[in-house]
């Protein structure tokens, strides 16, 4: 259940953003979050929906843009995407190879009523 | 109207997680992070390397349990500093509370800090407390799947402790299979096979931890 911790962070982010300019409502979450972050969509939603209660988010509906893990081959240098979690560079076979993307846990973006409107 | 954002959902916990690190690093102290799954061996792992480094370095336990001081209890007879968390229902520990006790022990007399987490594999990987190393481990009995099927923790963790080998000749346990997947997952992570009810491998594990110490100091 690490997504509620994680729904924490998201909520302290949205209210603050909110305040910042002015939205009475947040109707909408765009967030990304990489294949490695093993976060579950429908135990985020659901945390969510709870913790959100009572806030400027409440009933925001949350879009998640998946992201494919990537690697780079510290050997020979070619960018690769990482198919099931094969972490060994498919052009010369070594396992040093750092992780590009795939670990990503981000808000992009938020929609929402401005105070005005 | 739509606001672009941009920003880390853990951005108060990382944050944190390298004020720790830069702290300890400072202070060259070791902090490793004991990660596995309920029943894989992590405080008899724990009790074992307490037996053989206590005297020769300053060591202190952070331990991390759900409910009840057990573990805390069990590893009280080596008399060094413990500071017990109760997450109470949380499944892993945040630096947020490893900060917290830190607090307790005087780091100018310390050379490692060991972090046993709380039993889970997926939690505990997702949050940076501020270690230097991450350790993995898991036991024969659990099967030879679990790499990839918690492929965060074997990505990140800098060794793997397999534990139990003793018990190998009793389950299906394919351990070809299980060093392939960490291979797949994690290069040439290094992995010690051992048994914590005698002392079968504990050597190259212990060897492993001196010079991550040695690494931190120079």
């Amino acid at each position: 259940m690490h997504e509620l911790s994680i729904v924490e962070g998201l909520i302290g982010i949205v209210t603050d953003t909110a305040k910042e300019h002015r939205l009475s409502k947040v109707t909408g979450i765009k967030l990304r979050i990489g294949e490695m972050r093993q976060v579950v969509p429908d135990a985020l939603c659901f945390a969510f929906e709870i913790a959100g209660k009572g806030t400027v988010a409440e009933g925001a509906t949350i879009e998640i843009i998946h992201i494919a893990t990537r690697a780079h081959c510290e050997g020979c240098g070619s960018d690769f995407v990482v198919e099931e979690f094969c972490f060994i560079c498919p052009s010369c076979g070594s396992g040093q190879v750092s992780v590009t993307e795939g670990k990503e846990l981000y808000i992009e973006s938020l929609e929402g009523d401005s105070d005005g409107d | 109207m739509e606001i672009k954002v941009i920003k880390h959902l853990l951005d108060e916990t990382a944050k944190k997680a390298q004020e720790i690190r830069t702290l300890l690093t400072g202070k060259k102290v070791l902090m490793v992070n004991l990660i596995g799954s309920p029943g894989s061996g992590k405080t008899s792992l724990l009790e074992k390397t307490l037996a053989e480094f206590n005297g020769k370095y300053r060591c202190t336990i952070i331990e991390g349990d759900v409910a009840t001081d057990r573990d805390a209890v069990r590893l009280q007879k080596y008399d060094i500093p413990i500071c017990l968390i109760n997450t109470e229902g949380a499944c892993h520990l945040e630096p947020m509370s490893i900060r917290k006790a830190l607090d307790e022990f005087d780091l100018d007399a310390t050379d490692i800090v060991f972090v046993e987490n709380v039993g889970n594999l997926v939690c505990p990987a997702e949050f940076d407390i501020g270690e230097q190393a991450k350790i993995a481990i898991a036991s024969v009995t659990e099967g030879h799947d679990k790499p990839e099927k918690y492929p965060l923790l074997f990505n990140e963790c800098k060794a793997v402790v397999l534990n139990k080998v003793d018990l190998e000749q009793f389950t299906d346990f394919d351990k070809a299979y299980f060093y392939e997947s960490v291979k797949k997952l994690n290069g040439n992570v290094p992995l010690f096979e051992t048994t914590c009810r005698s002392n079968l491998g504990l050597e190259a594990w212990y060897g492993w931890l001196r010079s991550m110490l040695e690494s931190i100091r120079s």
